[in-house]
């Protein structure tokens, strides 16, 4: 007997019956497809309206003041900016700065650093005690998509009025880059230490403040970054994205409509950037200006 | 003909419909943040409400005057006698005067460097940050070294009051002192200004030390970030 004749015969004793296929309808046919087409879709269409769809349209339903040009996101999309404010927006402005400079004079009666983030006038300060120790100009501002909808809500803007304080932060480079070093044993040993070249501090600036409500400013230097950079740039995105993941994870389990995230990157040069970074505490405060 | 044994794996459908769901799900929570913001971008944009009382002429015009008060109240922190800033991020100093910026130089600050003794006592050469006064001014300064001084050196660390603990001439020909054993003065490194490299204090050159020196006065304030 060979292989072919003993496959075949098991088959025909122990394994499957070789019985007529029952012919499905179309309709059951059908129906299969489309349950299991609602089991691998529905879920995700589910959560796409949840987390993305309605917030977006609730958000975009909303009426309010027309924003300064400033507050429109500087990157792709270009919205229509139509002449003069009316009086009514421009009431409502002022009254945005009245709180800015409020702020300043608040944090002002501080002896910590604090920020100063003008978006209208593209102008960073670093203030202690009301001085303005380092004035630094903005090259480049993206803002999210959502800011121009945000600054509709009356409580938005009161919110934003306020100086913020920091929770928590990422940076590519230390707030304070300590080496440490241990006591030589004698002269000779202190010598050769001494001897060894200082290698100047290369590390690229980018860093990312976050705030209450889901609000965050990325500082970031001019220019491609010169060292590692990139991988520690890469790195901090991720967190970032893994945060937001968290958060939408989050409502969608407690059903509750998602806080916008509104995202604000400005751009200094690298000195300005490393300057701002070092000199703000652990949770400092800042006032921006929208 | 020879046949190929191919074994026959039986997945439940309903199985891989889920999983393929879990993936989806995953994606859309993922870039939901991502999602929102393209969906916002393709919305015409925010709808102006047009009702309601809106300030008239003359609330606005008192409001603009409130807002350049609060302006001038916020510029007349800034001192008006001259004071320094020292940026030790990038070791610069700026001489300035209300906000006009009358000199600048680079200067050296602290190393961070954490010096570590074999009796467990450390040291953090940091320049501090805040706000200062000019507590003292000093010519010919002469410096009073301090243990870990010795310690780096890998010497011995000689009493109180030694005459080894006293050297002339390496802190320039002045010196400004800011309290708590930190002073602006100078340096025989040259080379070295620009790079953080001190024990805390914070180095110029001759020039930009005569300069500071000259227009600084004790209780002058000096900003050092």
């Amino acid at each position: 007997m060979n292989d072919d004749t003993r496959i075949s015969n098991g088959a025909a004793a122990g394994g499957e019956k070789d019985q007529p296929k029952k012919k499905r309808s179309g309709f059951v046919r059908f129906a299969l497809i489309a349950a299991l087409v609602a089991t691998a879709v529905l879920p995700a269409i589910a959560a796409f309206i949840f987390l993305v769809a309605l917030p977006a349209v609730r958000l975009a339903g909303e009426r309010g003041v027309k924003p300064r040009a400033a507050t429109q996101p500087s990157n792709d999309i270009a919205r229509p900016t139509s002449g003069a404010l009316e009086r009514k927006d421009q009431f409502e402005l002022l009254r945005h700065d009245e709180a800015f400079w409020s702020a300043r004079l608040e944090l002002a009666k501080q002896p910590k650093f604090s920020l100063a983030v003008d978006l209208v006038d593209s102008l960073a300060s670093l203030d202690v005690r009301g001085v303005p120790v380092r004035s630094c100009k903005i090259l480049g501002i993206k803002t999210s998509h959502a800011l121009p909808f945000m600054f509709q809500r009356r409580e938005f803007r009161e919110r934003m009025s306020k100086p913020l304080q920091i929770k928590s932060e990422t940076a590519t480079l230390p707030k304070e880059p300590i080496r440490i070093t241990f006591a030589p044993k004698d002269s000779v040993e202190a010598e050769l230490a001494a001897a060894k070249p200082i290698e100047p501090e290369q590390a690229d600036v980018f860093f990312t403040l976050y705030f209450d409500g889901n609000l965050a400013l990325t500082v970031r230097q001019s220019g491609e970054p010169i060292s590692s950079g990139f991988q520690q740039r890469a790195k901090s995105l991720m967190r970032l994205g893994f945060e937001q993941g968290k958060l939408a994870a989050r409502s969608l389990f407690r059903t509750e409509l998602p806080q916008h995230e509104l995202r604000i990157e400005v751009t200094l040069s690298r000195e300005d950037a490393k300057a701002l970074y070092r000199a703000l505490g652990f949770n400092a405060k800042v006032a921006i200006r929208v | 003909m020879r046949k190929f044994f191919v074994p026959r794996i039986h997945i439940p459908r309903f199985a891989v419909a889920g999983f393929v769901s879990l993936v989806l799900l995953a994606l859309v929570v993922s870039f939901a943040p991502a999602l929102r913001e393209w969906t916002l971008a393709a919305l015409p944009g925010p709808r102006i409400d047009r009702t309601g009382d809106g300030g008239s002429p003359r609330e606005v015009a008192k409001l603009q005057t409130r807002v350049r008060n609060l302006e001038r109240q916020f510029e007349s922190l800034t001192p008006r006698r001259p004071y320094l800033i020292v940026d030790t991020a990038n070791n610069r100093i700026f001489l300035m005067s209300g906000r006009k910026l009358i000199h600048q130089g680079i200067c050296s600050t602290g190393s961070y460097v954490l010096l570590k003794a074999g009796d467990e006592r450390q040291w953090v050469f940091k320049t501090p940050r805040g706000r200062f006064y000019v507590q003292k001014k000093e010519e010919d300064p002469v410096w009073h070294k301090p243990d870990w001084a010795f310690i780096e050196e890998g010497l011995p660390v000689p009493p109180v009051g030694a005459k080894e603990r006293y050297e002339t001439g390496v802190l320039g020909d002045y010196a400004l002192h800011l309290g708590d054993g930190y002073l602006i003065h100078g340096t025989l490194y040259k080379r070295l200004l620009g790079m953080p490299v001190t024990h805390g204090c914070v180095r110029l050159d001759d020039n930009d030390l005569e300069i500071v020196y000259k227009n600084l006065s004790v209780g002058s304030a000096v900003f050092m970030y």
